[in-house]
């Protein structure tokens, strides 16, 4: 697992631990000081990442929320937040 | 008529387990709630969303007596002293309060602002969930919306214990933690350092501010609440299971 933390500005500290599988999300999980409800979301918003190609990961995570209509509301980071840090961690090598 | 509940001291288990039962409460037609409360053993509480082995020095927390526990809300961990703050909860139907979190978070915050300020103490909401003074954190605070009923809680500082506020948490060297220690001196306020108030005295400041306004009469936990407390602390906020899921 490579883990990546980040302190997002005006936000919280995120920290993300993820493994790949080739180019592919194979586990993420997502820990830090930050807000989301309801809180249980989390668990699917996890699930969503999984096995997507991190080439082109925000278009397809966006759209994966849209599809799933999810209502999360994160405060103090976003899904833009957590994709960014999981191409940080895959231009660092898993 | 809201129901307040003045400050009791339990342990981080018990005090989180009624938090839970108190929003059972309120879903079922209860009347709002404003409590006021200590921890007794001290305590570390960590967000829903953080990993207990990244945040906090376990061994040390239970070598010195010091409970961990998770809060069903977000945020951050916070070292609770049991001499050394008081914590509140505000549960109440969520469609009294403002529809955005962000100004429910400013809300509620307000009646702490109010309360520091009627012992002489100028401090201000910082967005999401802080007040501060002077760019010190003096309280925070966290949110959760579950079954229409609202759930704020969060502490205010009496008096500071920076060692072992670092102590409990994750920081493998001795240097970091030095510097951790200045640092959070810089970051970190407390009642203590602008008046010499016995806590009653915070205490009974907060009460009036959160009152302000409302009617309110004081109140005791009913025996469901109560029974349902013991239940959540043992079988759920005392488990491996629910305090290291993450």
């Amino acid at each position: 697992m490579k883990t990546v933390e980040r302190k997002i500005k005006n936000g919280k500290l995120v920290r993300i631990s993820v493994k790949f599988n080739g180019d592919r999300i194979s586990d993420l999980k997502i820990t830090g000081d930050f807000f989301m409800h309801p809180e249980e979301s989390i668990i699917e918003f996890e699930q969503i990442f999984m096995g997507k190609k991190v080439e082109g990961l925000r278009s397809k995570i966006m759209k994966e929320l849209v599809k799933r209509k999810i209502k999360i509301v994160c405060i103090g980071f976003d899904y833009n937040d957590v994709c960014s840090m999981v191409e940080e961690a895959w231009r660092c090598g898993e | 008529m809201w129901r307040v509940i003045t400050a009791s001291k339990n342990d981080a288990f018990m005090n989180m387990a009624v938090d839970e039962a108190i929003c059972n409460y309120v879903r079922d037609g209860g009347e709002p709630t404003i409590r006021f409360y200590m921890w007794n053993p001290s305590a570390v509480s960590i967000g829903y969303f953080q990993s207990v082995m990244d945040e906090v020095d376990v061994e040390f927390c239970n070598k010195n007596g010091i409970s961990v526990v998770r809060r069903r809300t977000g945020g951050g961990a916070v070292y609770h002293d049991s001499h050394g703050e008081i914590t509140y909860s505000v549960i109440a139907p969520q469609d009294m309060f403002p529809e955005s979190i962000l100004q429910s978070y400013k809300m509620i915050c307000s009646w702490i602002v109010d309360g520091l300020e009627s012992i002489g103490i100028n401090s201000s909401f910082k967005p999401i969930n802080d007040i501060i003074i002077n760019e010190k954190k003096i309280s925070g605070s966290a949110q959760t919306r579950k079954e229409g009923v609202l759930l704020q809680h969060g502490t205010v500082l009496y008096s500071l214990n920076l060692d072992t506020m670092f102590r409990c948490l994750k920081v493998s060297d001795e240097k970091i933690r030095d510097k951790m220690i200045n640092s959070a001196r810089q970051r970190v306020t407390c009642v203590n350092d602008y008046c010499d108030i016995p806590i009653q005295k915070l205490h009974n400041s907060l009460l009036n501010s959160f009152c302000y306004g409302k009617e309110w009469r004081f109140g005791e936990l009913t025996e469901k609440e109560l029974a349902d407390a013991n239940f959540l602390a043992k079988n759920k906020y005392k488990t491996h299971q629910w305090n290291f899921w993450r």
